[in-house]
Protein backbone atom coordinates (compact mmCIF):
# COMPACT_ATOMS: atom_id res chain seq x y z
CA UNK A 1 0.00 0.00 0.00
CA UNK A 2 1.30 3.08 -0.50
CA UNK A 3 1.12 6.52 1.60
CA UNK A 4 0.92 9.97 0.37
CA UNK A 5 1.58 13.10 2.83
CA UNK A 6 0.48 16.33 0.83
CA UNK A 7 1.42 19.54 2.33
CA UNK A 8 0.63 18.54 6.08
CA UNK A 9 0.42 21.34 8.37
CA UNK A 10 -0.24 21.25 11.90
CA UNK A 11 -0.94 23.69 14.49
CA UNK A 12 -2.07 23.27 18.22
CA UNK A 13 -3.18 26.25 20.48
CA UNK A 14 -1.84 25.58 23.81
CA UNK A 15 -3.78 26.23 27.09
CA UNK A 16 -2.34 30.34 27.27
CA UNK A 17 -3.76 30.31 24.00
CA UNK A 18 -0.69 30.57 22.21
CA UNK A 19 -0.11 29.23 18.45
CA UNK A 20 2.54 26.17 18.47
CA UNK A 21 2.97 25.07 15.00
CA UNK A 22 4.17 21.36 15.31
CA UNK A 23 4.42 20.11 11.53
CA UNK A 24 4.72 22.90 8.76
CA UNK A 25 4.81 21.24 5.21
CA UNK A 26 5.71 17.93 5.19
CA UNK A 27 5.48 16.06 1.74
CA UNK A 28 6.11 12.66 1.32
CA UNK A 29 5.45 9.32 -0.72
CA UNK A 30 6.25 5.87 0.89
CA UNK A 31 5.86 3.14 -1.96
CA UNK A 32 4.40 -0.26 -1.95
CA UNK A 33 6.56 -2.13 0.62
CA UNK A 34 8.81 0.38 1.16
CA UNK A 35 10.50 1.05 4.43
CA UNK A 36 10.91 4.51 5.96
CA UNK A 37 12.39 6.25 8.81
CA UNK A 38 12.15 10.00 10.26
CA UNK A 39 14.69 11.12 12.00
CA UNK A 40 14.45 14.77 13.63
CA UNK A 41 15.50 16.67 16.81
CA UNK A 42 13.38 15.78 20.15
CA UNK A 43 9.70 18.02 19.53
CA UNK A 44 9.58 18.19 15.97
CA UNK A 45 6.73 16.97 15.25
CA UNK A 46 7.67 13.77 14.25
CA UNK A 47 5.35 11.60 16.46
CA UNK A 48 2.94 14.34 15.73
CA UNK A 49 3.15 12.87 11.95
CA UNK A 50 2.87 9.56 12.69
CA UNK A 51 -0.53 10.23 14.51
CA UNK A 52 -1.72 12.05 11.50
CA UNK A 53 -1.55 9.73 9.16
CA UNK A 54 -2.38 6.99 11.72
CA UNK A 55 -5.65 9.19 11.90
CA UNK A 56 -5.55 9.71 15.77
CA UNK A 57 -4.78 13.35 15.22
CA UNK A 58 -6.62 15.87 12.69
CA UNK A 59 -4.19 17.86 10.40
CA UNK A 60 -4.80 21.99 10.08
CA UNK A 61 -3.88 22.10 6.31
CA UNK A 62 -3.10 19.51 3.52
CA UNK A 63 -4.07 15.88 3.20
CA UNK A 64 -2.95 12.15 3.81
CA UNK A 65 -3.94 9.58 1.35
CA UNK A 66 -3.28 5.46 1.52
CA UNK A 67 -3.56 4.19 -1.52
CA UNK A 68 -5.31 7.06 -3.14
CA UNK A 69 -8.39 7.67 -0.40
CA UNK A 70 -7.98 10.31 1.72
CA UNK A 71 -8.07 9.52 5.15
CA UNK A 72 -10.36 11.13 8.12
CA UNK A 73 -10.06 8.89 11.05
CA UNK A 74 -7.99 5.48 11.61
CA UNK A 75 -7.36 3.68 8.35
CA UNK A 76 -8.54 -0.29 8.51
CA UNK A 77 -5.20 -0.67 6.96
CA UNK A 78 -3.26 0.62 9.09
CA UNK A 79 -1.82 -0.54 12.15
CA UNK A 80 0.15 1.54 14.85
CA UNK A 81 3.05 0.51 17.08
CA UNK A 82 3.33 2.63 19.73
CA UNK A 83 6.62 4.02 22.08
CA UNK A 84 4.89 3.85 25.34
CA UNK A 85 4.06 0.28 27.04
CA UNK A 86 0.53 -0.70 25.53
CA UNK A 87 0.38 -4.63 26.14
CA UNK A 88 -2.47 -5.07 27.87
CA UNK A 89 -1.78 -5.95 31.80
CA UNK A 90 -4.87 -7.76 32.01
CA UNK A 91 -4.32 -9.90 29.15
CA UNK A 92 -2.27 -12.87 28.59
CA UNK A 93 0.13 -12.47 25.64
CA UNK A 94 -2.12 -14.71 23.40
CA UNK A 95 -5.05 -12.50 24.61
CA UNK A 96 -3.09 -9.43 23.90
CA UNK A 97 -2.40 -10.76 20.35
CA UNK A 98 -5.86 -11.65 19.50
CA UNK A 99 -7.02 -8.38 21.05
CA UNK A 100 -8.44 -7.01 18.00
CA UNK A 101 -9.31 -9.60 16.06
CA UNK A 102 -11.92 -10.66 18.83
CA UNK A 103 -13.25 -7.00 18.88
CA UNK A 104 -14.01 -7.55 15.30
CA UNK A 105 -15.98 -10.54 15.89
CA UNK A 106 -13.28 -13.02 14.35
CA UNK A 107 -14.35 -16.82 15.31
CA UNK A 108 -12.22 -18.27 18.33
CA UNK A 109 -11.10 -21.13 16.42
CA UNK A 110 -8.95 -18.31 13.77
CA UNK A 111 -8.19 -16.04 15.79
CA UNK A 112 -6.33 -17.98 17.87
CA UNK A 113 -4.21 -19.76 15.14
CA UNK A 114 -3.34 -16.50 13.76
CA UNK A 115 -2.42 -15.08 16.75
CA UNK A 116 -0.37 -18.17 17.59
CA UNK A 117 1.14 -17.98 13.82
CA UNK A 118 2.30 -14.47 15.00
CA UNK A 119 3.85 -14.64 18.38
CA UNK A 120 5.80 -17.31 16.82
CA UNK A 121 6.93 -14.88 14.61
CA UNK A 122 7.70 -12.18 17.01
CA UNK A 123 9.70 -15.05 18.93
CA UNK A 124 7.19 -15.44 21.64
CA UNK A 125 6.85 -18.91 21.03
CA UNK A 126 6.14 -20.69 24.95
CA UNK A 127 5.00 -16.97 26.69
CA UNK A 128 1.57 -17.31 25.18
CA UNK A 129 -0.01 -17.59 28.59
CA UNK A 130 2.01 -15.49 30.08
CA UNK A 131 1.29 -11.53 31.61
CA UNK A 132 2.85 -8.61 30.53
CA UNK A 133 3.95 -8.26 33.76
CA UNK A 134 6.41 -11.16 33.61
CA UNK A 135 7.70 -10.62 30.32
CA UNK A 136 11.14 -7.76 30.03
CA UNK A 137 10.28 -4.31 28.37
CA UNK A 138 11.83 -5.67 24.59
CA UNK A 139 9.07 -8.89 25.31
CA UNK A 140 6.35 -6.41 25.92
CA UNK A 141 7.38 -4.17 22.90
CA UNK A 142 6.62 -7.59 20.67
CA UNK A 143 3.62 -8.55 22.15
CA UNK A 144 2.19 -4.84 20.94
CA UNK A 145 3.64 -5.11 17.22
CA UNK A 146 2.32 -8.69 17.26
CA UNK A 147 -1.05 -7.65 18.14
CA UNK A 148 -0.90 -4.78 15.57
CA UNK A 149 0.49 -7.04 13.16
CA UNK A 150 -2.58 -10.06 13.65
CA UNK A 151 -4.69 -7.82 11.84
CA UNK A 152 -2.56 -8.10 8.72
CA UNK A 153 -2.12 -4.01 8.13
CA UNK A 154 -1.34 -2.94 4.48
CA UNK A 155 0.34 -0.11 6.12
CA UNK A 156 2.71 -0.04 9.43
CA UNK A 157 3.19 3.00 11.55
CA UNK A 158 5.98 2.52 14.70
CA UNK A 159 6.72 5.50 16.85
CA UNK A 160 9.88 4.38 18.43
CA UNK A 161 8.65 1.62 19.38
CA UNK A 162 12.19 0.53 21.24
CA UNK A 163 13.03 3.69 22.35
CA UNK A 164 12.65 2.96 25.89
CA UNK A 165 15.21 0.04 25.50
CA UNK A 166 19.25 0.48 25.52
CA UNK A 167 21.28 0.40 22.59
CA UNK A 168 22.23 -3.11 21.90
CA UNK A 169 18.46 -4.62 22.61
CA UNK A 170 17.58 -1.76 20.21
CA UNK A 171 19.74 -2.85 17.41
CA UNK A 172 18.77 -6.74 17.82
CA UNK A 173 15.17 -6.21 18.11
CA UNK A 174 15.61 -3.58 14.60
CA UNK A 175 17.23 -6.90 12.72
CA UNK A 176 14.24 -8.70 14.48
CA UNK A 177 11.63 -6.28 13.38
CA UNK A 178 13.49 -6.72 9.66
CA UNK A 179 12.93 -10.34 9.24
CA UNK A 180 9.33 -10.00 10.84
CA UNK A 181 8.43 -6.98 8.44
CA UNK A 182 9.63 -8.70 5.59
CA UNK A 183 7.06 -11.57 5.79
CA UNK A 184 4.49 -8.76 5.85
CA UNK A 185 5.00 -6.75 2.82
CA UNK A 186 3.74 -4.22 4.84
CA UNK A 187 4.61 -0.25 3.88
CA UNK A 188 6.27 0.89 6.92
CA UNK A 189 7.18 4.11 8.38
CA UNK A 190 8.74 4.34 11.67
CA UNK A 191 9.89 7.23 14.20
CA UNK A 192 13.04 6.69 15.94
CA UNK A 193 15.60 9.06 17.11
CA UNK A 194 18.15 6.71 16.49
CA UNK A 195 20.29 7.50 13.74
CA UNK A 196 22.18 3.65 13.65
CA UNK A 197 18.67 1.95 14.09
CA UNK A 198 16.69 4.01 10.88
CA UNK A 199 19.70 3.07 8.78
CA UNK A 200 19.55 -0.39 9.70
CA UNK A 201 15.74 -0.82 9.03
CA UNK A 202 15.06 1.42 5.89
CA UNK A 203 15.43 2.10 2.35
CA UNK A 204 15.11 5.88 3.16
CA UNK A 205 15.85 8.28 6.03
CA UNK A 206 13.85 11.47 6.04
CA UNK A 207 15.61 13.65 8.57
CA UNK A 208 13.15 16.60 9.75
CA UNK A 209 14.18 20.27 10.86
CA UNK A 210 13.37 21.53 14.42
CA UNK A 211 10.12 22.81 15.13
CA UNK A 212 7.50 23.71 13.30
CA UNK A 213 8.57 20.10 11.99
CA UNK A 214 9.45 19.79 7.50
CA UNK A 215 11.18 17.73 5.78
CA UNK A 216 15.40 18.74 5.43
CA UNK A 217 17.05 15.83 3.58
CA UNK A 218 16.10 12.92 2.62
CA UNK A 219 19.07 9.53 2.80
CA UNK A 220 18.83 6.71 1.02
CA UNK A 221 20.04 3.32 2.06
CA UNK A 222 21.53 1.01 -0.60
CA UNK A 223 22.47 -1.40 1.73
CA UNK A 224 21.81 -4.85 0.40
CA UNK A 225 18.77 -6.37 2.13
CA UNK A 226 18.24 -8.88 3.88
CA UNK A 227 20.49 -6.92 6.35
CA UNK A 228 21.40 -7.67 9.99
CA UNK A 229 22.83 -5.71 12.52
CA UNK A 230 26.30 -6.74 11.30
CA UNK A 231 26.19 -4.10 8.73
CA UNK A 232 26.98 -1.42 11.49
CA UNK A 233 30.81 -2.23 11.05
CA UNK A 234 30.44 -1.49 7.41
CA UNK A 235 32.17 1.75 5.74
CA UNK A 236 28.55 2.12 3.81
CA UNK A 237 26.72 2.42 7.24
CA UNK A 238 29.28 4.70 8.68
CA UNK A 239 29.24 6.96 5.86
CA UNK A 240 24.73 7.06 5.48
CA UNK A 241 24.99 7.59 9.72
CA UNK A 242 27.70 10.52 8.99
CA UNK A 243 25.46 12.47 6.38
CA UNK A 244 22.38 11.97 8.30
CA UNK A 245 24.04 13.56 11.42
CA UNK A 246 25.28 16.62 9.44
CA UNK A 247 21.92 17.32 9.13
CA UNK A 248 20.88 16.34 11.83
CA UNK A 249 23.06 17.99 14.02
CA UNK A 250 22.46 21.67 12.64
CA UNK A 251 18.83 20.73 13.58
CA UNK A 252 19.54 19.72 17.09
CA UNK A 253 22.00 22.29 17.32
CA UNK A 254 18.74 24.79 16.45
CA UNK A 255 16.40 23.39 19.10
CA UNK A 256 18.57 23.46 21.22
CA UNK A 257 19.77 27.04 21.12
CA UNK A 258 16.11 27.61 20.77
CA UNK A 259 15.22 26.58 24.61
CA UNK A 260 18.20 28.39 25.73
CA UNK A 261 20.32 24.80 26.89
CA UNK A 262 23.29 25.98 24.99
CA UNK B 1 17.31 -20.06 58.47
CA UNK B 2 15.78 -17.93 55.70
CA UNK B 3 15.03 -14.52 55.98
CA UNK B 4 11.72 -15.23 54.87
CA UNK B 5 11.29 -18.48 57.45
CA UNK B 6 12.61 -16.26 60.45
CA UNK B 7 10.25 -13.69 59.66
CA UNK B 8 7.00 -16.41 59.60
CA UNK B 9 8.96 -17.75 62.77
CA UNK B 10 8.82 -14.57 64.45
CA UNK B 11 5.10 -13.48 63.42
CA UNK B 12 4.06 -16.63 64.91
CA UNK B 13 6.31 -15.60 68.08
CA UNK B 14 4.30 -12.81 68.02
CA UNK B 15 0.82 -14.15 68.19
CA UNK B 16 1.73 -16.61 70.69
CA UNK B 17 3.28 -14.24 73.45
CA UNK B 18 0.13 -12.25 72.76
CA UNK B 19 -1.83 -15.27 73.82
CA UNK B 20 0.28 -16.17 76.51
CA UNK B 21 -0.11 -12.65 77.65
CA UNK B 22 -4.07 -12.55 78.08
CA UNK B 23 -3.54 -15.76 79.31
CA UNK B 24 -1.22 -15.12 81.86
CA UNK B 25 -1.58 -11.60 82.92
CA UNK B 26 -5.25 -11.98 84.98
CA UNK B 27 -3.94 -15.11 86.51
CA UNK B 28 -0.72 -13.71 87.50
CA UNK B 29 -3.34 -10.26 89.19
CA UNK B 30 -2.03 -7.97 87.16
CA UNK B 31 -4.86 -5.93 86.05
CA UNK B 32 -8.06 -6.27 87.79
CA UNK B 33 -10.36 -8.92 87.82
CA UNK B 34 -13.33 -7.38 85.94
CA UNK B 35 -11.96 -5.83 83.27
CA UNK B 36 -9.07 -8.23 82.66
CA UNK B 37 -9.69 -12.10 82.40
CA UNK B 38 -7.54 -14.97 81.19
CA UNK B 39 -7.52 -16.03 77.36
CA UNK B 40 -9.03 -19.82 78.20
CA UNK B 41 -12.29 -18.52 80.15
CA UNK B 42 -13.00 -16.41 76.70
CA UNK B 43 -12.91 -18.86 74.32
CA UNK B 44 -14.90 -21.28 76.48
CA UNK B 45 -17.26 -18.73 76.56
CA UNK B 46 -17.36 -18.08 73.17
CA UNK B 47 -17.85 -21.54 72.21
CA UNK B 48 -20.64 -21.75 74.93
CA UNK B 49 -22.21 -18.68 73.24
CA UNK B 50 -21.89 -19.98 69.36
CA UNK B 51 -23.00 -23.97 70.48
CA UNK B 52 -26.36 -22.08 72.50
CA UNK B 53 -26.73 -20.24 68.87
CA UNK B 54 -26.78 -16.90 71.19
CA UNK B 55 -24.72 -15.20 69.02
CA UNK B 56 -26.15 -16.04 65.84
CA UNK B 57 -28.93 -13.33 65.37
CA UNK B 58 -26.46 -10.98 66.28
CA UNK B 59 -23.83 -11.89 63.58
CA UNK B 60 -26.62 -12.01 61.08
CA UNK B 61 -27.78 -8.33 61.93
CA UNK B 62 -23.92 -7.35 61.61
CA UNK B 63 -23.74 -9.56 58.89
CA UNK B 64 -26.87 -8.05 56.98
CA UNK B 65 -25.92 -4.20 57.72
CA UNK B 66 -22.14 -4.90 56.44
CA UNK B 67 -22.77 -6.57 52.99
CA UNK B 68 -25.86 -4.03 52.13
CA UNK B 69 -23.57 -0.67 52.85
CA UNK B 70 -20.92 -2.38 51.22
CA UNK B 71 -22.87 -3.29 48.20
CA UNK B 72 -24.41 0.07 48.50
CA UNK B 73 -20.89 2.17 48.79
CA UNK B 74 -19.69 -0.20 45.29
CA UNK B 75 -23.32 0.45 43.32
CA UNK B 76 -23.07 3.74 43.82
CA UNK B 77 -19.42 4.85 44.35
CA UNK B 78 -18.26 3.32 41.04
CA UNK B 79 -20.37 5.59 38.76
CA UNK B 80 -20.02 8.25 41.32
CA UNK B 81 -16.34 7.84 40.46
CA UNK B 82 -16.45 7.91 36.97
CA UNK B 83 -18.96 10.98 36.83
CA UNK B 84 -15.84 12.55 38.96
CA UNK B 85 -13.07 12.06 36.62
CA UNK B 86 -15.29 12.71 33.22
CA UNK B 87 -16.62 15.96 34.68
CA UNK B 88 -13.89 18.27 35.23
CA UNK B 89 -16.00 21.00 37.08
CA UNK B 90 -17.41 18.78 39.18
CA UNK B 91 -14.36 17.31 40.65
CA UNK B 92 -13.01 20.80 41.01
CA UNK B 93 -16.08 21.99 42.71
CA UNK B 94 -16.09 18.83 44.93
CA UNK B 95 -12.26 18.84 45.92
CA UNK B 96 -12.11 20.44 48.85
CA UNK B 97 -15.34 18.53 50.54
CA UNK B 98 -13.67 15.47 49.35
CA UNK B 99 -9.82 15.79 50.61
CA UNK B 100 -11.79 16.86 54.18
CA UNK B 101 -14.34 14.02 54.18
CA UNK B 102 -12.20 11.57 56.61
CA UNK B 103 -11.78 14.75 59.16
CA UNK B 104 -15.42 14.43 60.05
CA UNK B 105 -16.92 12.27 62.53
CA UNK B 106 -19.50 10.98 60.61
CA UNK B 107 -20.74 9.05 63.47
CA UNK B 108 -21.46 12.55 65.25
CA UNK B 109 -24.55 12.58 63.02
CA UNK B 110 -26.43 9.81 64.17
CA UNK B 111 -29.17 11.63 66.06
CA UNK B 112 -30.23 13.48 62.93
CA UNK B 113 -30.28 9.85 60.83
CA UNK B 114 -32.09 8.52 63.90
CA UNK B 115 -35.09 10.95 63.70
CA UNK B 116 -35.00 11.00 59.78
CA UNK B 117 -34.62 6.85 59.56
CA UNK B 118 -36.34 5.88 62.21
CA UNK B 119 -34.74 3.41 65.00
CA UNK B 120 -34.13 0.54 62.63
CA UNK B 121 -31.39 -0.84 60.62
CA UNK B 122 -31.45 1.97 58.20
CA UNK B 123 -29.42 4.60 59.93
CA UNK B 124 -26.41 1.65 60.11
CA UNK B 125 -26.59 0.75 56.57
CA UNK B 126 -26.76 5.28 55.72
CA UNK B 127 -23.74 5.67 58.24
CA UNK B 128 -21.78 3.13 56.91
CA UNK B 129 -22.46 3.47 53.64
CA UNK B 130 -21.93 7.40 53.64
CA UNK B 131 -17.86 6.19 55.56
CA UNK B 132 -17.54 3.82 52.70
CA UNK B 133 -18.26 5.12 49.72
CA UNK B 134 -16.32 8.04 49.63
CA UNK B 135 -13.10 6.13 49.24
CA UNK B 136 -14.74 3.89 46.66
CA UNK B 137 -15.72 7.38 44.42
CA UNK B 138 -11.95 8.58 45.37
CA UNK B 139 -10.24 5.99 44.04
CA UNK B 140 -12.06 5.19 41.70
CA UNK B 141 -11.88 8.46 39.91
CA UNK B 142 -7.90 8.21 40.88
CA UNK B 143 -8.01 5.05 38.60
CA UNK B 144 -9.99 6.37 35.22
CA UNK B 145 -6.93 8.94 35.47
CA UNK B 146 -4.61 7.01 35.98
CA UNK B 147 -5.54 4.79 32.78
CA UNK B 148 -2.44 5.20 30.15
CA UNK B 149 -3.88 7.66 27.36
CA UNK B 150 -1.78 4.98 25.25
CA UNK B 151 -3.86 2.42 25.61
CA UNK B 152 -7.07 4.31 24.52
CA UNK B 153 -4.79 4.93 21.39
CA UNK B 154 -4.60 1.29 20.63
CA UNK B 155 -8.20 0.90 20.39
CA UNK B 156 -8.78 3.93 18.58
CA UNK B 157 -6.44 3.07 15.97
CA UNK B 158 -8.17 -0.39 15.92
CA UNK B 159 -11.43 1.22 14.52
CA UNK B 160 -13.26 0.12 17.98
CA UNK B 161 -16.28 2.09 18.87
CA UNK B 162 -16.08 4.02 22.07
CA UNK B 163 -18.29 1.33 24.58
CA UNK B 164 -15.66 -1.32 23.16
CA UNK B 165 -13.12 1.23 24.38
CA UNK B 166 -14.90 1.80 27.42
CA UNK B 167 -15.72 -1.73 28.45
CA UNK B 168 -12.71 -3.81 27.04
CA UNK B 169 -9.87 -1.27 27.61
CA UNK B 170 -10.74 1.58 29.61
CA UNK B 171 -12.71 -0.17 32.39
CA UNK B 172 -9.77 -3.11 32.83
CA UNK B 173 -7.16 -0.45 32.85
CA UNK B 174 -8.58 1.41 36.32
CA UNK B 175 -10.09 -2.12 37.98
CA UNK B 176 -6.84 -2.26 40.32
CA UNK B 177 -7.67 1.01 41.57
CA UNK B 178 -10.87 0.24 41.72
CA UNK B 179 -10.42 -2.42 43.68
CA UNK B 180 -8.27 -1.30 46.05
CA UNK B 181 -11.33 1.71 46.62
CA UNK B 182 -13.64 -1.52 47.08
CA UNK B 183 -11.31 -2.93 49.41
CA UNK B 184 -10.99 0.17 51.70
CA UNK B 185 -15.08 0.54 51.36
CA UNK B 186 -15.22 -2.72 52.96
CA UNK B 187 -13.24 -2.44 56.04
CA UNK B 188 -14.81 1.34 56.36
CA UNK B 189 -18.47 -0.43 55.93
CA UNK B 190 -17.81 -3.42 58.82
CA UNK B 191 -16.05 -0.40 60.86
CA UNK B 192 -19.23 1.78 60.20
CA UNK B 193 -22.10 -0.78 61.07
CA UNK B 194 -19.80 -2.25 64.20
CA UNK B 195 -19.86 1.48 65.35
CA UNK B 196 -23.42 1.97 64.78
CA UNK B 197 -24.32 -0.77 66.50
CA UNK B 198 -22.60 0.51 69.72
CA UNK B 199 -25.45 3.28 69.98
CA UNK B 200 -27.99 2.69 67.04
CA UNK B 201 -29.19 -1.05 67.75
CA UNK B 202 -30.34 -3.78 69.69
CA UNK B 203 -28.50 -6.38 68.27
CA UNK B 204 -25.53 -7.29 66.39
CA UNK B 205 -22.15 -7.60 67.22
CA UNK B 206 -21.22 -3.49 67.85
CA UNK B 207 -23.95 -3.80 70.57
CA UNK B 208 -22.94 -6.90 71.79
CA UNK B 209 -19.88 -5.74 73.11
CA UNK B 210 -21.33 -2.35 74.24
CA UNK B 211 -24.36 -4.65 76.08
CA UNK B 212 -21.82 -7.27 77.72
CA UNK B 213 -19.63 -4.44 79.01
CA UNK B 214 -22.52 -2.42 80.40
CA UNK B 215 -23.59 -5.10 82.60
CA UNK B 216 -20.34 -6.75 84.04
CA UNK B 217 -20.26 -9.61 81.32
CA UNK B 218 -16.52 -9.09 80.50
CA UNK B 219 -16.31 -12.86 79.28
CA UNK B 220 -18.89 -12.59 76.69
CA UNK B 221 -18.10 -8.79 75.98
CA UNK B 222 -14.54 -10.23 74.87
CA UNK B 223 -16.09 -13.38 72.80
CA UNK B 224 -17.84 -10.97 70.89
CA UNK B 225 -14.61 -8.68 70.32
CA UNK B 226 -12.86 -11.65 68.87
CA UNK B 227 -15.89 -12.41 66.93
CA UNK B 228 -15.61 -8.84 64.83
CA UNK B 229 -11.64 -9.69 65.10
CA UNK B 230 -12.27 -12.96 62.74
CA UNK B 231 -14.27 -11.30 61.25
CA UNK B 232 -12.29 -8.78 60.05
CA UNK B 233 -9.22 -11.17 59.33
CA UNK B 234 -11.57 -13.75 57.50
CA UNK B 235 -12.81 -10.62 54.94
CA UNK B 236 -9.06 -9.45 54.77
CA UNK B 237 -8.14 -13.04 53.61
CA UNK B 238 -11.20 -12.94 51.18
CA UNK B 239 -10.34 -10.10 49.48
CA UNK B 240 -6.68 -10.85 49.14
CA UNK B 241 -7.50 -13.93 47.46
CA UNK B 242 -10.17 -12.23 44.62
CA UNK B 243 -7.07 -9.53 44.06
CA UNK B 244 -4.17 -12.16 43.26
CA UNK B 245 -6.94 -14.05 41.30
CA UNK B 246 -7.84 -11.07 39.21
CA UNK B 247 -4.64 -8.89 38.91
CA UNK B 248 -1.67 -11.10 40.88
CA UNK B 249 -0.06 -10.92 37.13
CA UNK B 250 -0.07 -7.26 37.12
Amino acid sequence: MQIEIKDVHKTFYSKDGEEVKAVAGVDLTVTDNEFVSVVGPSGCGKSTLLEIVGGLTGLTNGEVLIDGEPISGPHPAVGLVFQQESAFPWRTVLENVEFGLEMHGVAKGERRERSRELIELVGLKGFEDRYPGELSGGMRQRVAIARTLVMNPGVLLMDEPFGALDEQTRLILGEELLRIWSKTKATALFITHSIEEAALLSDRVLVMSARPGSIRKVVTVHLERPRDSSVVSTHEFGDIVGEIWKVLREESMKTLKSQGQI
Amino acid sequence: MSYAARVRLTRWAVILAAIATLEFMPRLGLGDAITLIPLSEIVSELFELLTEGELMPHLLATGGAFVLSFLLAGVTGVPLGYLLWRYRPLKRTLDPYLTTYYAIPIFAFYPLLLAILGFNILPIVAISWAWAVVAVVLNTSIGFGEVPQVLIKVGRSMNLSRWQIISRIFFPAAVPYIFTGLKLGMVYSLIGVIASEFVLSTQGLGYLVSYNYLNFRTAAMYSAMFVILGLAILLNLALTRIERRLYGHV
